[in-house]
């Protein structure tokens, strides 16, 4: 859920992805610490004036990642389309 | 969530979600009563009604960032979805380009002469019938069927003018009425469903 939001838009911060997943915070916090270690995801952290933001952006591989698993899918689950 | 078609559908779910909150909608609806108001109450300044809402829109699109962004946060979308917002605001201002040539064309043809009648008949309801169009084109451009309801309700306050022969103004001061109301009941649905967030 969390790859999949990501992968539709540029990049997104925690609290857009907490309200389109409705995931917790810890929920988030750990997937994507995950999804950084492997490559999947970057970490932007800038400010927004005097307010701090960090967003979250679907790496290449990431995307690439993401790609096979709904070609994986795909060919699983018949001839839907992937 | 994997297909090509559910991702499209995500993706568009979630741009319209975006634009939920009402903010723009109680501007709009704001701007129409206020435009209504001085066609009815100030005719004097009736010409410069418009001008106070410009003067606005760039307050108004900063204090709904501030009001949106720690609740549903900040989200930059996909190049494809950018391209298709500038090509949507150029379709928009294309057509309103149009209708003002038009619109100024056929007041010419038919404002002089024996069928001026007609004309005198819909001129009150045109401002309302034109903002119609606008709203139903965002409506369909954008994605957000409200928009194309704005635009019903602004076409039937439009007749309901030319039925009552009422003076212009009253059609935007009654579909602002109700749009505003729609607005304020957006807002709330809003509020209840997205507290701030301390996240960052």
């Amino acid at each position: 859920m969390l790859v999949s939001n990501l992968y539709v838009v540029e990049s997104a911060d925690f609290t857009w992805l907490s309200a389109r997943t409705g995931l917790t915070d810890g929920n988030i916090s750990s997937h994507m610490s995950r999804l950084e270690e492997a490559g999947y995801v970057t970490v932007h952290k800038a400010f927004e004036g005097k307010k701090p933001r960090t967003t979250y952006t679907l790496s290449s591989m990431g995307r690439e990642a993401f790609d096979d698993y709904r070609s994986t899918i795909g060919v699983i689950l018949g001839p839907a389309e992937a | 969530m994997s297909t090509r078609s559910e991702l499209e559908a995500l993706e568009r779910v979630a741009y319209r979600e975006a634009y939920s909150d009402g903010i723009f909608d109680l501007f709009f609806g704001l701007s129409l009563v206020w435009i209504g108001a001085a066609w009815l109450w100030l005719p004097d300044y009736s010409g410069l009604a418009g001008v106070l809402p410009a003067i606005f829109i760039a307050p108004v699109i900063e204090a709904r960032k501030r009001f949106v962004e720690p609740r549903i946060g900040y989200v930059k979308w996909s190049e494809s979805r950018a391209r298709q917002e500038r090509r949507g605001l150029v379709q928009i201002l294309g057509v309103g380009v149009l209708m003002l040539v038009g619109g100024v064309a056929v007041y010419l043809w038919f404002g002089t002469g024996a069928d001026s009648e007609v004309m005198d008949t819909l001129v009150p309801a045109l401002p309302s019938l034109l903002l119609a169009l606008g709203a139903g084109l965002l409506g369909l451009v954008a994605g957000i069927p409200r928009a194309v309801g704005y635009a019903a309700i602004l076409v039937g306050a439009g007749f309901l003018t030319i039925l009552r022969e009422a003076d212009p103004g009253l059609d935007m001061f009654v579909s602002g009425t109700v749009i505003t109301a729609i607005a304020v009941g957006l807002i709330v649905s809003f509020v209840r469903h997205h507290p701030v967030s301390d996240a960052t």
